[in-house]
């Protein structure tokens, strides 16, 4: 599944959980309304129709047992043997596993870990860590001390990003430097400091200076908007705000701030070395060794930056380069030449072209991944 | 005939059942899908823009997933086309009466988001052997 279908699913599920609550409350009137007296049967077909419905759905969003339940209860309104008592009890089960579904919903989201526990939970935040690391996702620290804005943030981001919450100052501040988190979301308003605090030590520190920040509160005044922005959030969402606002402006950060190198060579032994000392320095690292696939990678996917081998045996880096200029979708993505081309009328061809910038091989690795850095961090300003 | 499967039409009066079967069928599957929240709404639209196959869900408010199925199946446009229900009474005795009835399968629900594409892919590939 890509990004935007696990997101599309995460939230239908939570528009499922939402209503489950509310049919909850019917079928309970429902069936308050058979245990006291004969059963009207409309109200019998009412509760089959729930129970269908909850039989057909549950699994597809996740709560198979929501559909056995609701399976069970159909069943037992079509076997006409059966008395009110067992319906109702068959009922009562159906009614218990909804609330499970939707305490279980909740109590994933809300997921607090107790402080004291400091040496297991380290081991578990690098754990993710290194997970997301893997499968590229990346990971938002929400900092909040109110369980509905943590609630939220997990069902916005479901397995889009991996989500962390932490409620409290000191617990946020020992996160934010033990998970490297893409993404920070801050309440101004914690009950144990400000949150304007904790965002100015969150950019003194070193893991944390560069991470985008949106800080999130109810005061919507002008002063304390500058304020934040001064102190170094990157943003600034007023509560309550749109669920989507804040997904959409997250998603720009993350995008922005993620940055994606496609490396074009060749040589293996190049693309390995590069491959290896970019993604140490935190990038997401592409390599291929022909032009065509270059381009279809480039067609499909957004990249901050493209290191590019000028002249390889089967193609022509100079054309690959013509070729994204003349797309709208890769005509702004900085090209750095790697070449063995090294006279003052190569490097000024190759400047003349259209490339960002010229390094000649044989080069310096760590020279290359500075330049790559200040380049996309430069196009970023 | 040497057709593909391109186009699925699927018919459920539960807008977040559409929701979910458009996403897996479009996004997992890379189909085409048409989507209708009543046989009535789907019947004309369907056969001026005939899909490929055709889910049906069998409990709807109004035209039942029997009766449209019925109405379906009187369309000469509509002989090639197989149609599928899409059931949470799947009892042994439930499909071979569904099949009885004219399906060409049964998808049962709740159905797997993941393997959606697949189950309909695999009605569809049988329909056209049987019918090769």
């Amino acid at each position: 599944m890509n990004a935007l279908t696990l997101l599309s699913m995460d939230a239908v599920r939570s528009k499922y959980l939402r209503n489950l609550a509310s049919q909850r409350q019917d079928i309970l009137r429902l069936s308050s309304a058979c245990a006291n007296g004969p059963a009207d049967s409309e109200d019998l077909a009412r509760l089959s129709a729930f129970a269908h419905k909850l039989a057909g759905t549950g699994k597809i969003y996740g709560f198979p047992e929501i559909s056995e339940a609701g399976y069970a209860l159909e069943n037992a309104l079509r076997n006409e043997e059966n008395t009110p008592a067992e319906i109702v009890r068959q009922t009562r089960y159906l009614l218990n596993v909804m609330e499970r579904a939707i305490r279980s919903a909740k109590g994933r989201r809300a997921r607090a870990e107790p402080v004291e526990d400091r040496e297991e939970s380290r081991v578990r935040y690098s754990a993710t860590a290194d997970t997301t690391a893997v499968s590229g996702r990346p990971v938002v620290l929400v900092i909040d001390d109110d369980e509905g804005i943590t609630d939220l943030v997990h069902s916005l981001f479901g397995e889009v990003a991996t989500v962390i919450s932490r409620p409290d100052v000191p617990g946020g501040l020992a996160a934010a430097m033990e998970i490297n988190p893409h993404l920070i979301l801050l309440d101004e308003q914690m009950p144990d400091a400000s949150g304007l605090d904790l965002l100015e030590q969150l950019r003194e520190l070193p893991a944390t200076s560069n991470v985008p920040i949106i800080m999130m509160s109810a005061n919507d005044s002008l002063t304390s908007i500058m304020q934040a922005l001064v102190s170094g959030a990157t943003d600034y969402v007023i509560k309550p705000f749109e669920p989507t606002t804040l997904l959409t402006r997250s998603m720009e950060l993350l995008k922005t701030y993620r940055t994606r190198i496609l490396i074009v060579d060749d040589d293996e032994a190049i693309r390995e070395l590069l491959t290896f000392r970019l993604a140490n320095a935190g990038c997401q690292v592409v390599a291929v060794g022909d032009c065509d696939e270059a381009w279809e990678r480039l067609e499909e996917e957004d990249f901050s930056l493209v290191l590019l081998d000028r002249m390889m045996p089967d193609a022509d880096g100079a054309a690959l380069l013509r070729r994204m200029q003349g797309w709208d979708g890769t005509a702004r993505i900085p090209v750095i030449f790697l070449t063995a081309r090294r006279s003052a009328a190569d490097i000024v061809d190759g400047l003349l072209t259209g490339a960002t910038d010229y390094i000649t091989k044989p080069f310096n690795p760590d020279d290359v991944v500075k330049r790559c850095l200040d380049l996309v961090k430069a196009k970023k300003h | 005939m040497d057709r593909t499967l391109k186009h699925i039409a699927c018919i459920d009066d539960d807008e977040d059942i559409l929701f979910v079967v458009r996403l897996c069928l479009e996004q997992m599957g890379g189909f085409r899908v048409t989507c209708f929240g009543s046989p009535q709404d789907a019947l004309d639209h369907i056969c001026r823009d005939v899909p490929d196959l055709i889910l049906l869900d069998v409990m709807m408010p109004g035209m039942d997933g029997l009766r449209a199925l019925k109405c379906l199946r009187a369309h000469v446009t509509l002989h090639n086309v197989p149609i599928a229900f899409m059931s949470a009474r799947v009892q042994p005795e439930e499909i071979a009466d569904y099949r009885a009835r004219g399906a060409n399968g049964v998808i049962p629900k709740p159905f797997d988001p993941d393997g959606l594409s697949k189950e309909v892919r695999a009605i569809w590939s049988e329909f056209h052997r049987a019918h090769a």
